[in-house]
C-alpha cells in the first residue's frame, strides 16, 4: 500500500472539508426556506377563519370578509406607485439635504456649523407626523399653497435629511485624512478635494445606508395620508375600509403591498451593497 | 459622480419648481378701483377656469364615500355635481381630512365644501355657509348590544363615543352656544350627565369598534343616517330613544380665500333653493337615504 504524497492528502482533506461545509451550508438554506413556507403557511391560517379544538379548549381563528377584498384590493393596490413616488423624490430631497447638512456640521465656518446642528436638533426633535400637518397647514399663511404631494416629499424629505447627515457625516469621515493632506499638497482647491477625492469614496458606504432609509421611508409615507390630498395605500385602505365597515380587511390589503414592496427594495439593495462591495471583500 | 450631481441637481430644481408662486394672502380687494372686480371674485375665477374644486370627504357612507374603483359616490357628492352642472362648470373633487375643512383656512386649495356640514356659531366665524340648507339630520343615539342602555336616561354616566370635531361632540360636551342651532332644533331639554366622551377621528371608527368587538364605550351619537347604515351592515346596536337634535347641512366656503367669495355663495344659494323647489333634493334623498330629510323638521 503506498502512501500519497502528504501534498495530494492535504489537497484531498480540504476538498472534503469544503464539501461538507457546502453541503451544511445548502442545509441551512433549504431549512431557512421550508421555515418561511411554514411561518407564511401559520400566518394565512390565522386568518382564515377557521375554528379548532385543543383538548377541551375551543381556538378561532381572524376571519376576513374575502368578497370584499376580492372587490377591493385593486383599488388599494393602486397606491402603491403613488407610495413609490413619494420615497422616491423625498429620499432625493433628503440625500441633498444631508449631503449640505453633513458639510455644514463639518464646516469651520460657525454659521453654517450652527445651521446644519440647529437644522437636525429642531427636526430629530420633533414628530415627523407633526412635520407633515406643519407643512400642509402653516404654509399657505405664508402665500406658499404646496399640493398634498410636494407638502408631504418636503415634509420626508427634511426629517430624513435630518437624520441622515449623520450618515453623510460618517462616509465623509471615513475618507483618511491623509488623502486630503495629499490633495491639498497638489494644489488642489477644497471644493475640488471634495468633489473628486472625498465624496466618491464617501459614496459607496453611505449608500447602503440611505438604501435602509429608503425603505423605512417607504413605510412612513403613510403618514402623508393624514391631509387627505395624497391618495397613496394607506389613505385608499382607510377609505375604502370604513365606507363598507371593513377596515380591518383594508388595512390587511395595505399592509400586505407594503410588505411586498419592502421585500423588493430590500432584494435591490442586497444587490447593491454586494456590488459596491467589489474589491473590498476579502479574497476567501 | 458627475451623474449622481446632475440628478441631485434636477431633484432641487424640481423641489423648487413644487413652491408655486402664488399671490400674498389678504391682499385688499379693492386696492385698484372697479377694474379688478372680476379678478378678485372667486365665482368669476371658477367660470374662467371651468371646473368648481369641491371638498368631500369620503369617509361617510351613504354621503360620501368611494366606490370598488375610486369614483366618488353617495348624497353629498350627487348634490355637488347638480350644483356643478347648474353653474355649469366641470366638478373637481378634493379630500382634504375633515379636521381640516372645518377648521377653515383652506388656502384656496379648494372653492367649496358640500359635506353634510353643520351650520354653527363657531364655524360661521370663519366659513360661510349657503342658505337655505340643503337637507337635515337627526343626531341619534345608538347603544352596544347588551350594553344595558335602552333609554335616553340609561346614558347618564355612560361613555359615549363620537367623531371628533363634529357637531354630536359639541352637543355632548354641553356647548350649545358653539352650535348655534336654533332652539326648535333641539328636540330634548340637555345631554345626558355625567357622560364619558369618547371621540374618535371618524363617527363611523365608533360603529367599527363596536363590530370588532371593543367594550370601550356603551353608546355612540352621529347621524341618523349612518346609525341606519350601520344597522343595515348587521353590526349589533340599536337606536336609544328618539333623535336628540336636528342639524342644518349646508355647502360651506372659506371665508379666508383670496378671492371675493359673495357672490359665488349667493349664486349657489340660488341654485340650492331651486333644487328644493324643483324636487331634485327630494329624489336625491330618497335614492340614498330612502327617506325626505329635505325639509326643515322645524317648520
Amino acid at each position: 500500500m503506498t502512501t500519497a504524497p502528504p501534498d495530494e492528502r492535504f489537497a484531498f482533506q480540504a476538498e472534503q472539508i469544503l464539501a461538507s461545509q457546502r453541503r451544511d451550508a445548502r442545509r441551512f438554506a433549504m431549512g431557512v426556506r421550508a421555515c418561511y413556507a411554514l411561518l407564511l403557511l401559520a400566518l394565512v391560517y390565522a386568518f382564515s377563519g377557521a375554528e379548532f379544538r385543543v383538548g377541551g379548549l375551543q381556538f378561532t381563528t381572524i376571519s376576513l370578509d374575502w368578497t370584499f377584498i376580492q372587490s377591493h384590493w385593486f383599488f388599494i393596490f393602486n397606491g402603491v406607485w403613488l407610495t413609490i413616488l413619494l420615497s422616491v423624490l423625498s429620499i432625493i430631497l433628503a440625500t441633498v439635504l444631508s449631503l449640505l447638512g453633513a458639510l455644514g456640521r463639518l464646516s469651520k465656518s460657525a454659521p453654517a456649523y450652527a445651521l446644519a446642528t440647529f437644522y437636525i436638533s429642531l427636526i430629530r426633535g420633533t414628530p415627523l407626523l407633526l412635520q407633515v400637518v406643519f407643512f400642509f397647514l402653516a404654509l399657505p399663511q405664508l402665500g406658499i399653497r404646496l399640493s398634498g404631494l410636494s407638502a408631504g416629499v418636503l415634509a420626508l424629505g427634511l426629517n430624513y435629511g435630518a437624520y441622515m447627515t449623520e450618515i453623510m457625516r460618517a462616509g465623509i469621515q471615513s475618507v483618511d485624512a491623509g488623502q486630503r493632506e495629499a490633495a491639498k499638497s497638489m494644489g488642489m482647491s477644497q471644493f475640488q478635494i471634495m468633489r473628486f477625492i472625498v465624496l466618491p469614496q464617501a459614496l459607496r458606504l453611505v449608500i447602503p445606508p440611505i438604501g435602509n432609509q429608503f425603505i423605512a421611508m417607504l413605510k412612513d409615507t403613510s403618514l402623508i395620508s393624514v391631509t387627505g390630498f395624497v391618495w397613496e395605500l394607506l389613505w385608499r385602505a382607510q377609505k375604502q375600509g370604513r365606507a363598507n365597515f371593513r377596515s380591518l380587511e383594508a388595512l390587511l390589503i395595505a399592509a400586505v403591498f407594503y410588505w411586498i414592496i419592502t421585500i423588493i427594495f430590500s432584494a435591490f439593495q442586497a444587490q447593491i451593497e454586494l456590488r459596491l462591495s467589489r474589491g473590498y471583500r476579502s479574497a476567501v | 459622480m458627475k451623474r449622481l450631481l446632475s440628478i441631485l441637481l434636477v431633484a432641487v430644481l424640481c423641489s423648487g419648481a413644487c413652491v408655486a408662486p402664488v399671490a400674498p394672502q389678504g391682499a385688499p380687494a379693492d386696492d385698484d378701483g372697479g377694474a379688478s372686480a372680476a379678478v378678485n371674485d372667486l365665482l368669476g375665477e371658477i367660470m374662467a377656469r371651468g371646473t368648481i374644486r369641491i371638498s368631500t370627504d369620503p369617509n361617510y357612507a351613504p354621503q360620501s364615500f368611494l366606490d370598488e374603483s375610486g369614483n366618488f359616490v353617495g348624497f353629498d357628492v350627487d348634490v355637488a355635481k347638480e350644483i356643478s352642472q347648474r353653474l355649469g362648470v366641470e366638478v373637481e373633487f378634493v379630500t382634504p381630512d375633515w379636521d381640516l375643512i372645518t377648521a377653515g383656512n383652506w388656502g384656496d386649495q379648494w372653492d367649496m365644501s358640500v359635506g353634510s356640514m353643520t351650520i354653527t356659531t363657531a364655524r360661521q366665524k370663519i366659513l360661510a355657509f349657503a342658505s337655505p340648507p340643503y337637507y337635515y339630520t337627526p343626531a341619534q343615539f345608538a347603544a352596544v348590544e347588551g350594553s344595558g342602555i335602552e333609554t335616553l336616561e340609561d346614558l347618564n354616566g355612560a361613555t359615549i363615543c363620537v367623531g371628533v370635531s363634529t357637531t354630536y361632540e359639541s352637543w355632548l360636551m354641553g356647548d350649545m352656544e358653539g352650535l348655534g342651532l336654533p332652539a326648535a332644533s333641539f328636540y330634548v331639554d340637555s345631554p345626558p350627565a355625567d357622560v364619558n366622551i369618547l371621540p374618535l377621528t371618524v363617527d363611523n371608527d365608533c360603529v367599527q369598534q363596536i363590530q370588532a368587538g371593543r367594550q370601550e364605550f356603551q353608546a355612540f351619537l352621529t347621524s341618523n343616517t349612518v346609525v341606519e347604515a350601520a344597522i343595515a351592515e348587521g353590526i349589533a346596536i340599536h337606536r336609544v330613544g328618539k333623535p336628540v337634535f336636528s342639524e342644518n347641512l349646508a355647502a360651506a366656503f372659506d371665508k379666508s380665500a383670496s378671492k371675493d367669495i359673495a357672490s359665488l355663495v349667493e349664486k349657489v344659494s340660488e341654485i340650492i333653493g331651486a333644487m328644493h323647489d324643483d324636487g331634485t333634493l327630494s329624489s336625491l334623498s330618497m335614492a340614498w337615504f330612502g327617506e325626505d330629510l329635505t325639509s326643515d323638521p322645524t317648520k
